[in-house]
């Protein structure tokens, strides 16, 4: 049995395990104290209003015992600690209080540093760990995490639960900001959109991008802190890589991320851990290509930037979908149990401005609309911001089922001056 | 968890629920109810049966004392239908917990099944069970989701 399977508690009642430490007679009475255990918990749960309750809540205050159990046992013999289960259960309780309390001081400074990344899944970090510490009941249900993160990490996290989940996911997250915060932000979410025009709403971890390409750059003397390969940067990295050795390969990220670490003067252990295990899953994905010629998908080759121009002209030129195709679309965005998801799906399959309308049309409600519109370009909301002008003139009776063009003027509305001014500047060009 | 300790366990639950219901003939009796022993037996195991059909768990003392003390008093129990009529409350009350997703306690159940089978539903089970208690385990979801 490992630590961490939040059942263990199950399995051990379901057989002895410790055959060789407990007799028959203390394994008996081991399970009689974790029966008697679960009755005083159900008790407190249900407040004693109820003398029943359903075997899926047993089973999981049953975990939530397990979970403290065995939280505490990390500090003492195992096994001491499933002969004294309610002893284990009330200190593991209290080491889980003591890791709230450290969880919610960690968010508290970590929420201070989030950086002004333009990626949904990276801004959502706040909103979830808020939701998770909201949420947490460590006094019926300690196992659970609540509200798992939706932004990836570079290195998951496997094989924990509760508070241990989370206050890792917080560790590792910290240590990920640490590093990028070296770097300019405007270079960051520079490197997001070389990524993916729809980098915004990419699922990705931003680490890895800002991380390996420090590295790739630091292979070739390259400027590090402007993150940015070109492509004539990037055949260099082809032409060292496919002339090394596998050996000579790992030297070099070796190396390199010892340069950075020293740099940046991170002094931490655990930090040098970290930088040092991605640094070898650069490595592993490097030498997983049979051919090194080429490196696409590891290092980030950016383009002469995306101009504001082209995205404009996706938008405007691209043909409509088909009637059939548009409504499957609108069906399946409409099934969406989340706005990310909604979003994700628009920014794929919608480039002409007439099946952007019908699905706002449709598709976007309330708050919802305004998440849509914080992934929008300058030039996307002018050309919408155009079409509801020309729109409620022409035809003066014009409004929407969802009115998602009265969220839209009032989301422009609050935007700053600087912004509002880049929008009309485009009107303009566009009115000609 | 069919193990060893699962079924001392359960022989002990056992054993304290016939005891409990040796006791409550000393109140009902002077209703006109009383459960022969043979009636008692097979009323604790209908008990626990009715729990895992609903796949609900009973720890301390049952609800059958409850159900017992609160129904005793009904004009529509007489002895002849008195442990028949036990064996339905059981089963409608597990059912019934389950429907109202626990958000009615023990106590306000049995309060609300005695006042509608003595006077809405005559002492007629079927008519408590199909109509009156569905319709107050709906209105009480629906009052959880109109909160959430």
């Amino acid at each position: 049995m490992q630590k961490g399977e939040e059942d263990y508690l199950i399995t051990l009642l379901e057989k002895n395990i410790f055959n060789d430490f407990l007799s028959e007679k203390e394994f008996l009475h081991f399970q009689s104290e974790v029966w008697d255990l679960l009755a005083q918990r159900t008790k407190r749960y249900t407040m004693g209003d109820s003398s029943s309750i359903p075997v899926e809540v047993a089973k999981e205050l049953l975990k939530s015992i397990g979970y403290c159990v065995l939280v505490y046992s990390e500090n003492i013999e195992a096994i001491e600690a499933h002969i004294d289960v309610k002893k284990a259960f009330l200190l593991g309780t209290s080491e889980i209080e003591r890791q709230v309390e450290f969880g919610k001081k960690l968010f508290l400074s970590i929420s201070k540093k989030i950086l002004p990344v333009e990626n949904y899944f990276y801004q959502s970090v706040y909103e979830d760990i808020k939701t998770f510490f909201s949420n947490y009941d460590y006094h019926f249900f300690a196992h659970q995490v609540v509200c798992t993160p939706r932004y990836p990490l570079m290195q998951p996290i496997d094989k924990k639960y509760g508070i241990e989940y989370i206050n890792e996911y917080l560790m590792k997250f910290n240590i990920e900001n640490k590093f990028c915060r070296h770097f300019d932000i405007d270079a960051i979410n520079q490197l997001v959109l070389s990524y993916a025009l729809d980098g915004k709403i990419q699922y990705i971890n931003i680490f890895e991008l800002v991380f390996f390409n420090a590295i790739g750059l630091m292979l070739i003397d390259g400027d590090i802190l402007k993150l940015k390969i070109c492509k004539k940067e990037g055949k260099q990295l082809v032409n060292i890589f496919s002339s090394m050795s596998d050996d000579l390969c790992k030297r070099k990220i070796e190396n390199a991320i010892n340069e950075l670490i020293e740099r940046f003067h991170f002094n931490g252990s655990t930090e040098k851990m970290y930088f040092s295990h991605t640094a070898l899953l650069l490595f592993k994905r490097i030498i997983s290509r049979t051919n090194k010629h080429s490196l696409a998908g590891i290092f980030v080759i950016c383009d002469n930037g995306i101009s504001e121009q082209s995205i404009e002209l996706t938008l405007a030129d691209e043909e409509m979908m088909e009637d059939e195709a548009l409504r499957e679309l609108i069906d399946q965005i409409t099934d969406c149990q989340v706005t990310s998801e909604k979003i994700i799906l628009v920014k794929r399959n919608i480039h002409s401005l007439r099946d952007l309308v019908e699905v706002l049309n449709i598709c976007f409600w309330g708050k919802e609309c305004i998440q849509f519109f914080q992934t929008l370009e300058t030039v996307e909301l002018a050309i919408l911001l155009y079409f509801i002008e020309k729109q409620q003139t022409t035809y003066m009776s014009w409004q929407s089922e969802s009115r998602w063009e009265i969220q839209f003027k009032n989301y422009i509305e609050q935007l700053n001056g600087s912004k509002k001014q880049q929008i009309k500047n485009v009107i303009s060009q566009l009115s000609k | 968890m069919d193990n060893q300790v699962s079924l001392i366990i359960v022989n002990m639950l056992k054993s304290q629920a016939i005891n409990e219901l040796r006791e409550c003939n000393d109140y009902t009796v002077r209703f006109g109810l009383f459960l022969e022993e043979k009636q008692i037996l097979e009323l604790v195991n209908k008990r626990f049966e009715a729990l895992k059909e609903t796949e609900r768990i009973e720890f301390s003392q049952g609800i059958l004392k409850k159900l017992i003390y609160e129904f005793c008093d009904s004009p529509y129990i007489s002895n002849d239908n008195y442990e028949e009529i036990l064996w339905e409350l059981i089963d409608g009350f597990y059912y019934f917990k389950n429907e109202s997703l626990d958000l009615l306690s023990d106590d306000e159940l049995l309060s609300i099944m005695k006042k509608y089978f003595d006077t809405v539903c005559e002492g007629s089970l079927d008519y408590l069970m199909s109509t009156s208690l569905e319709d107050l385990c709906r209105s009480t979801r629906y009052r959880e989701k109109i909160e959430d």
